[in-house]
């Protein structure tokens, strides 16, 4: 889940006007950041997981299994204890893009000591009791990364039904509820996300297309998505905001980095100037040739010395597989790594399996100095690889 | 490599010729984490570990260590008696240029269920001296019976309790619920590991001796106590060195 400010979520084409303050704001937010805490050293080791659950009613007359949209009353119900006292709450509960998702970590982050790793899989056991306890009796919580009949007919409950000319997604498929409604992001981010396309978001199966018929979609100019030459955007993107990362930040990684960044040269200049090593820097302007898809009226004004908003609103809709987390503003977090290319399990046992291998794989790998790093242009070509069918045994 | 008081260091070149004065032996396998050859077996097993010939080495953690370390050493002395157990400490502080390491855990030299409170307090006293001198901050002890376990922690006799247990889970998965409760409230930290009981057993350290050392009479030389010290950057969960230390004597 990425940042949640609160108030009035602007529309896109402000949204879009805006872009350049944000980008260059959020440069100087990420600078003031990194001067603040270069120097932090001989923190402990900290760690946790994160896991997205969903909720599912089951109709057994009727056979049928349908998404049970409560998460904003479950969440109520789920993060009394930290809004009380959040040192207490034994798991900290936040929402996710459906209306019918709930993400849980643990209360406190695990620490360097190796007894840690014992108390993983309980301490997930405990978080997905935690919500059970409070479901209906004909409900159930699953951890799968996609429900199955997203998408086909009446899959939610309550029944709703898709508004393809209205509303956020304006989606053939999924109904507007199915956002969760509590929070203005998912929804701001879907409808910017549609009208900075100048198009929805069409993942279709393939199928036949008749090239003589008229298609549905595309009414109106088409703002530019680099397909053809641009005249009023600035940058061809090779890839989309969700993928695999595209550089090593680490000395080490240098010479594996083999692919050209697409990055905005004034915005890296800058980074230069205040004194991030190139790296960093170069990592840093790739991220930010995306421009923000959710912006805040309240939000747009910031002291760029303390607030950190503007950084992480692009930090933040750049869905890759690591991300390297500067710590939040004010706060004693450090410096953080989230390794995100894993899908959630449906076991709890799985899930701690995954979670604690990777903590101890990097305890390996920095106590017998291995170096594993593969050119970045092969990690592109595995994480393609892996999305296949049966990609194991291919 | 040292005996009698001399240093000496063998490679894999010829075997050390011993004179008849060598009465007793310490060796040393230097850093495994480092060593190729020895990388590959690392994580193996105990005996692995220490099986591997090696070459020169420096463990000395002198000055130059920037970052705050923990040392954590584990005894396993063959027998009762108190000064192997305290030759052992001693050695564990010279390899390693340090005054003071984190903890101790002495693993239970007699099987499971035939030590008895009387026998394991002396070797005790042994470790809460060396507390007392500042030169470890906890105990621990590995592979007693948990009776014996919670004896020594309600004992009057014992000033310095200990402050872990570590179990071999080779034969059972789970540690019983009244055991847990029990470290729980004495805040004692429980691990598991998997070192045999034996970790260095006669038929796989006289081919050792042999192979290495030109030995009169291989068959008189046999083990007293060995050590392994494991160096973690604090904090951190990252192994910066780990080693063994084996001596054995001649009858």
């Amino acid at each position: 889940m990425g940042l949640l400010s609160e108030g009035s979520p602007l529309s896109w084409p402000e949204t879009k006007r805006l872009a350049p303050h944000v980008q260059r704001h959020g440069i100087e937010q990420f600078i003031n950041q990194f001067r603040r805490l270069k120097e932090r050293r001989g923190d402990s080791l900290k760690w946790g997981d994160e896991v997205e659950y969903m909720v599912l009613r089951l109709n057994r007359e009727a056979r049928t299994a349908r998404l049970s949209l409560r998460s904003p009353e479950l969440l109520d119900q789920l993060q009394a204890t930290e809004r009380q006292d959040p040192s207490a709450a034994p798991s900290l509960w936040r929402p996710e893009y459906g209306a019918y998702m709930v993400e849980g970590t643990p209360g406190q982050p695990y620490g360097s000591i190796v007894s840690f790793f014992n108390t993983v899989e309980s301490n997930m056991r405990a978080r997905r009791r935690e919500v059970e306890a409070i479901l209906q009796p004909d409900e159930i919580l699953l951890s799968i990364t996609s429900f199955p009949r997203l998408g086909c007919g009446v899959f939610t409950d309550p029944p709703c039904y898709p508004t393809p000319t209205a509303g956020s997604s304006q989606s053939l498929f999924i109904p507007e509820e199915v956002i969760f409604p509590a929070h203005p992001r998912f929804a701001t981010l879907t409808r910017n996300i549609r009208e900075r396309r100048g198009k929805k978001v069409a993942i279709n199966m393939p199928i036949l297309v008749d090239e003589r018929t008229p298609r549905p979609f595309s009414r109106g100019p088409v703002p530019e998505r680099g397909l053809e030459p641009l005249t009023t955007e600035r940058f061809v993107i090779p890839k989309s905001r969700y993928g695999s990362t595209d550089s090593y930040i680490s000395e080490c990684g240098r010479p594996y980095n083999d692919v050209k960044l697409v990055m905005d040269e004034d915005l890296l200049a800058r980074l230069r100037e205040g004194g991030i090593d190139d790296l960093l820097a170069a990592h840093v302007a790739h991220l930010f040739v995306r421009e923000p898809i959710s912006l805040f009226s309240e939000k747009i004004e910031q002291d760029d010395s303390v607030d950190m908003d503007h950084f992480e609103n692009i930090q933040s809709t750049n869905w890759q597989t690591m991300r390297f987390k500067p710590p939040p503003a004010g706060s004693n977090i450090g410096w953080r790594v989230e390794f995100r290319p894993c899908e959630v399990q449906l076991t709890d046992f799985e899930n701690a399996a995954f979670v604690c291998f990777v903590v101890l794989l990097t305890r390996v790998i920095l106590s017998y100095k291995l170096n594993f790093l593969i050119p970045i242009s092969k990690v592109d070509e595995n994480m393609k690889r892996a999305h296949r069918k049966d990609a194991c045994a291919a | 490599m040292s005996g009698a008081g001399e240093s000496a260091c063998s490679s894999r070149g010829e075997p050390l010729a011993l004179g008849e004065v060598c009465t007793d032996l310490t060796m040393s396998t230097g850093n495994v984490i480092s060593m190729r050859g020895v990388r590959r077996r690392a994580g193996q097993g105990t005996t692995e570990e220490m099986a591997v010939p090696c070459a020169c080495y420096s463990v000395s953690l002198g000055e130059e260590e920037r970052e705050p370390l923990s040392i954590t050493v584990k005894l396993f002395p063959v027998g009762l008696d108190t000064d192997a157990v305290r030759q052992a400490v001693e050695r564990a502080l010279t390899e390693l240029s340090v005054k003071q390491v984190e903890a101790i855990v002495l693993s239970n030299p007699l099987p499971w269920e035939e030590m008895t409170l009387d026998q394991l307090l002396p070797l005790w006293r042994v470790l809460e001296q060396f507390h007392a001198q500042q030169k470890v901050a906890y105990l621990g002890l590995a592979d007693v019976e948990q009776s014996l376990f919670e004896a020594i922690c309600q004992c009057d006799q014992v000033e310095v309790k200990p402050s872990l247990l570590q179990i071999n889970l080779t034969n059972c998965c789970s540690v019983p619920d009244d055991l847990r409760d029990f470290c729980r409230q004495r805040d004692v930290q429980i691990l598991t590991h998997n070192d045999a009981q034996e970790v260095l057993p006669g038929a796989v350290l006289r081919p050792l001796l042999s192979k290495h050392l030109a030995l009169a009479e291989p068959q008189r030389w046999s083990l007293v106590w060995s050590l392994r010290y494991l160096v973690m950057v604090q904090h951190k969960g990252v192994i910066k060195n780990k080693g063994y230390i084996v001596h054995v004597a001649r009858s």
